[in-house]
């Protein structure tokens, strides 16, 4: 079972069964209550009837005129919990958040171009790459540095589809580009 | 204000500000610190009533509400009047609902459900579903429970067409098992067998239907399941679907069947079937493989000392677990219970260095410090005495003095008034965490039987009036089946509590000041209040000795006789000789912590009672100054025979290993277990080797 609750700073003392995941982030605390101050609605969580927590939502309100946006920061969900459908839940309120209040034209987020799970997961969601940006993570271990997916879904702001395009795959950008 | 988590002050200065100069956003600010405060510890109940109702007399100042943090501010203090019509109404208010606010929302089915009106609470849930179209559980539940407070044909007859509609989605089919369960076991056995039908594939399948299926006939439900196990080929070819239905099923097993003898063999048959099939092939190197649950079941299930074919020896017990966990770790990297269960195990036989290299692999840090570090950290002085860990844990705790703080000014002036009361409690959490004051007394332990001179390492006695915090999770290892007991069965030693903070850093100040007479009295009447009066269920016995035996120290300090000093000899002897007797069989946490604490105690002695003699001078009656030295020779004689037994345990080391993988290797349980990708008689060896470490630090600390 999922419900969704806010996200308090007091939840992250109850996050293990996600954040022990190798692929989930362990950010420092001024991250977390960064996002919680400026964002509180764009940072909720799913929980079981153990009240639990099983998964959580990062987004974040960013850009000006047109590339006004909802973004994801950090969408993860516990191990034995995934594949029923936690993080479509989750996406989707962070689309109804960016849609009203925020009146977004779109939502994003950055995914490693090599990471065809996530990609595959986002473009059945409706998000399509926008752009390359080439070299955005930076390599480990002596690797190369790898390019990451700008994906988007567009709004009902954007009527226009204007905050996407067809072909983003080859559309090319640097990472200076991208910082607004 | 923020920097000292000063709600008083902030409320203070709030108001100053609100009155000097009446802006919106300072009586905002002075409504959020009323409510702190009618919130905290720090009033008396008059004061609670009279904050509350100040902060409800300021919100008609700042109505309308302009942003959805307000609208959540006024709610909260609506929450704290003595009925909640207020709240309700607003919460329900159309104009409350248009900001489209999950903490709003949230505390609208709350808040309904608390009053008891539960025509509200189905209508508000079936909005949320039906019209909103959002599919949340608890509003399912809480519809479906008012459906059945109502009895009334018209909502019950919504109720179920919205079931059926919504049959084939997870909430819903569980939302059914939820309803079943309040009408019939029957019913809830048809609503569970739907569910699992459709979602027994997915892993959260059995956590789901865990509370619902305990209620139903055990042999029943084990034959569904049982018949949902198939395989479209092979068990050897298994897709991930069909493992986790198996894997399920066996969960259920292990819930509802703890007789069956043979549990633990078909677990491990099963598991080394299920090392060729799809699931575990094709799945991603970061992904966790679900069969390795039937390795957790079946270490959990033989550490609870339930039935088995072929029976265990006791002294082989946990390394058995141990190679079976370690069979899944090195086939499945990131599977973190099983890592979780490593450290401790391997924590629990005294081999620090293997506990340390799964601890390690979970990279575990920042927040996760404070929350988890326990794993590893528990009662480490008297282990395997290590300073990287400990120095590297307590990062967490500076960091949240300063983040935190600025953080909570940025929520004031951002306007994010639903984060400040966790905000504020979070930091405070962390500041008065039990897992720093542990943190504190371990390092300047550590530090001493390591013999190194580390600054910064004062303890503030001061520290010790602190209402610790409790924040380590102790549940993120009970996993799917294992149950609390067991975790605390193989835990080092008691919870250390408060209680267990507060006499060790009596002690420690009572070391640090033992030559100040009348500090060292005074933390000396302390600590004896404290073993008096508290409740000592978190020390072990061993660590009360050591803190009388202190006591004892304290006395002579004051007024040293030769009887007192052969009395104290005596029982200081006694205490020694009974904690370190060696245990050749099988080493433990237990054993290693008696011994260091020992010889902990033998140095802290000495080292005192040196102290003395070097301020009396030539001035104390030579008779007494004798004795100390007799003392003090019979307690390096008991040290000096610890550290030859442990030296003899070191050399026996060779010897231990080779009976150790023998007896081992013969054990039924084991011959059925694929153990290619690990060396089981390396494995053993290191567990002699991370324990050899811990002899060599404890046979090379100096009294």
């Amino acid at each position: 079972m999922t419900s969704l609750k806010p996200f308090h700073a007091t939840d992250l003392f109850r996050v293990n069964a996600v954040n022990l995941d190798v692929l989930t982030e362990n950010y420092n605390i001024s991250f977390y209550l960064s996002y919680l101050a400026q964002w509180p609605s764009l940072f909720f969580s799913t929980e079981n009837p153990q009240g639990e927590i099983t998964g959580y939502m990062m987004g974040k309100a960013e850009g000006r005129g047109k590339e006004w946006h909802g973004h994801v920061t950090c969408l993860s969900v516990a191990a034995d919990y995934r594949r029923i459908g936690l993080a479509r839940t989750l996406v989707d309120n962070l689309e109804r958040q960016s849609e009203d209040p925020y009146d977004a034209y779109f939502l994003d987020l950055f995914v490693r171009a090599s990471n065809a799970l996530a990609i595959g997961m986002y473009k059945k969601f409706g998000y399509s790459v926008y752009r390359r940006v080439v070299g955005y993570y930076s390599g480990d271990d002596g690797k190369d540095n790898e390019d990451a997916f700008d994906m988007r879904k567009p709004l009902k702001r954007d009527k226009n589809r204007e905050s996407v395009r067809e072909d983003g795959e080859n559309f090319r950008v640097r990472p200076e580009d991208v910082y607004l | 204000m923020c920097t000292s988590a000063d709600v008083r002050g902030q409320q203070k200065a709030a108001m100053s500000l609100q009155k000097s100069f009446p802006r919106r956003q300072y009586t905002l600010w002075t409504i959020v610190s009323c409510y702190l405060l009618a919130i905290s510890d720090v009033v008396t109940t008059e004061e609670r009533a009279l904050f509350s109702t100040l902060a409800s007399r300021l919100i008609p100042l700042v109505e309308p509400a302009r942003t959805a943090e307000e609208a959540v501010l006024k709610a909260r203090v609506l929450e704290l009047l003595p009925t909640a019509d207020q709240l309700i109404s607003f919460l329900c208010d159309p104009a409350t609902e248009k900001w489209n606010n999950l903490e709003l929302a949230t505390m609208r089915l709350d808040a309904l459900v608390k009053s008891g009106n539960w025509e509200k609470v189905f209508d508000t849930s079936m909005t949320t579903l039906a019209t909103e179209n959002r599919d949340d559980f608890e509003s399912w539940k809480q519809m479906a429970y008012a459906a059945t407070k109502l009895g009334n044909d018209e909502r019950t007859s919504a109720l179920i067409e919205l079931l059926e509609k919504r049959c084939k989605t997870r909430n819903g089919a569980l939302a059914g098992v939820y309803y079943a369960s309040l009408k019939s076991t029957e019913a809830t056995f048809n609503a569970a067998k739907f569910y699992f039908e459709n979602f027994g594939r997915q892993q959260c399948a059995f956590d789901d239907l865990k509370s619902y299926v305990e209620a139903l006939d055990a042999q029943k439900w084990l034959a569904f399941v049982d018949e949902q196990i198939t395989f479209a080929k092979s068990m050897e070819h298994a897709t991930q679907n069909e493992v986790h239905i198996l894997v399920n099923a066996r969960k259920f097993h292990y819930l509802l069947d703890p007789d069956d003898k043979s549990f633990v063999d078909k677990n491990i048959l099963l598991y080394n079937k299920l090392l060729t099939s799809l699931a575990f092939q094709d799945k991603l190197e970061t992904d966790y493989f679900y069969g390795d649950d039937l390795i957790i079941m079946a270490a959990t299930w033989l550490l609870q000392g339930r039935p088995v074919s072929s029976p265990v020896p006791d002294q082989d017990l946990v390394i058995l677990v141990i190679i079976l966990l370690e069979t899944a770790a090195s086939n499945d990297k990131h599977q973190f219970r099983v890592r979780l269960w490593l450290t401790r195990l391997y924590l629990y036989i005294g081999s620090f260095q293997q506990a340390l290299g799964h601890y390690n692999a979970l990279a575990i840090k920042n927040i996760q410090m404070d929350v988890l570090s326990h794993y590893l950290l528990s009662r480490v002085s008297t282990i395997c005495p290590t300073w990287k860990p400990l120095i590297s844990t307590r990062d967490i705790y500076d960091s949240n003095a300063v983040q935190t703080p600025y953080h909570i000014k940025k929520i004031y002036e951002s306007g994010a008034f639903s984060q400040v009361a966790g905000c504020m409690e979070f930091g405070k959490r962390l500041s008065d965490s039990v897992n720093k004051g542990i943190l504190c007394v371990e390092a300047k332990r550590v530090a001493r039987i390591l013999g190194m001179k580390m600054e910064g390492l004062g303890i503030n006695p001061i520290l010790r009036s602190t209402k610790w915090k409790e924040n380590r999770d102790f549940s993120i290892l009970y996993g799917s089946t294992p149950e609390e007991t067991l975790e605390n069965k193989y835990r080092i030693g008691p919870i250390q509590t408060g209680v267990w903070v507060n006499a060790l850093i009596l002690r420690e100040t009572i070391i640090d000041e033992f030559l100040t007479a009348d500090k060292r009295r005074e933390y000396a009447l302390a600590l004896k209040e404290l073993l008096e009066k508290q409740d000592l269920q978190s020390l072990t016995h061993v660590e009360k000795w050591s803190l009388e035996t202190l006591l004892e120290l304290s006395s002579i300090a004051d007024s040293a006789t030769v009887d007192g000093v052969a009395v104290f000899q005596t029982t200081l002897i006694e205490g020694m000789e009974k904690y370190a007797k060696l245990e050749e069989t099988s080493l433990s946490w237990e054993w290693f912590h008696s011994l260091y604490i020992v010889v902990e105690t033998a140095m802290i002695s000495i080292w005192s009672l040196d102290s003395l003699v070097a301020i009396w001078g030539t001035k104390k009656n030579g008779k007494v100054v004798a004795s100390i030295a007799a003392c003090k020779k019979a307690v390096q004689t008991v040290v000096d025979d610890i550290k030859e037994d442990a030296k003899k345990l070191k050399l026996r080391r060779d010897k231990w290993v080779r009976d150790c993988v023998k007896r081992i290797s013969e054990l039924d349980i084991l011959k059925k277990l694929d153990t290619s990708s690990i060396d089981i008689e390396y494995l053993i060896e290191r567990i002699g080797r991370g324990q050899d470490e811990s002899l060599t630090i404890l046979r090379n600390t100096k009294i």
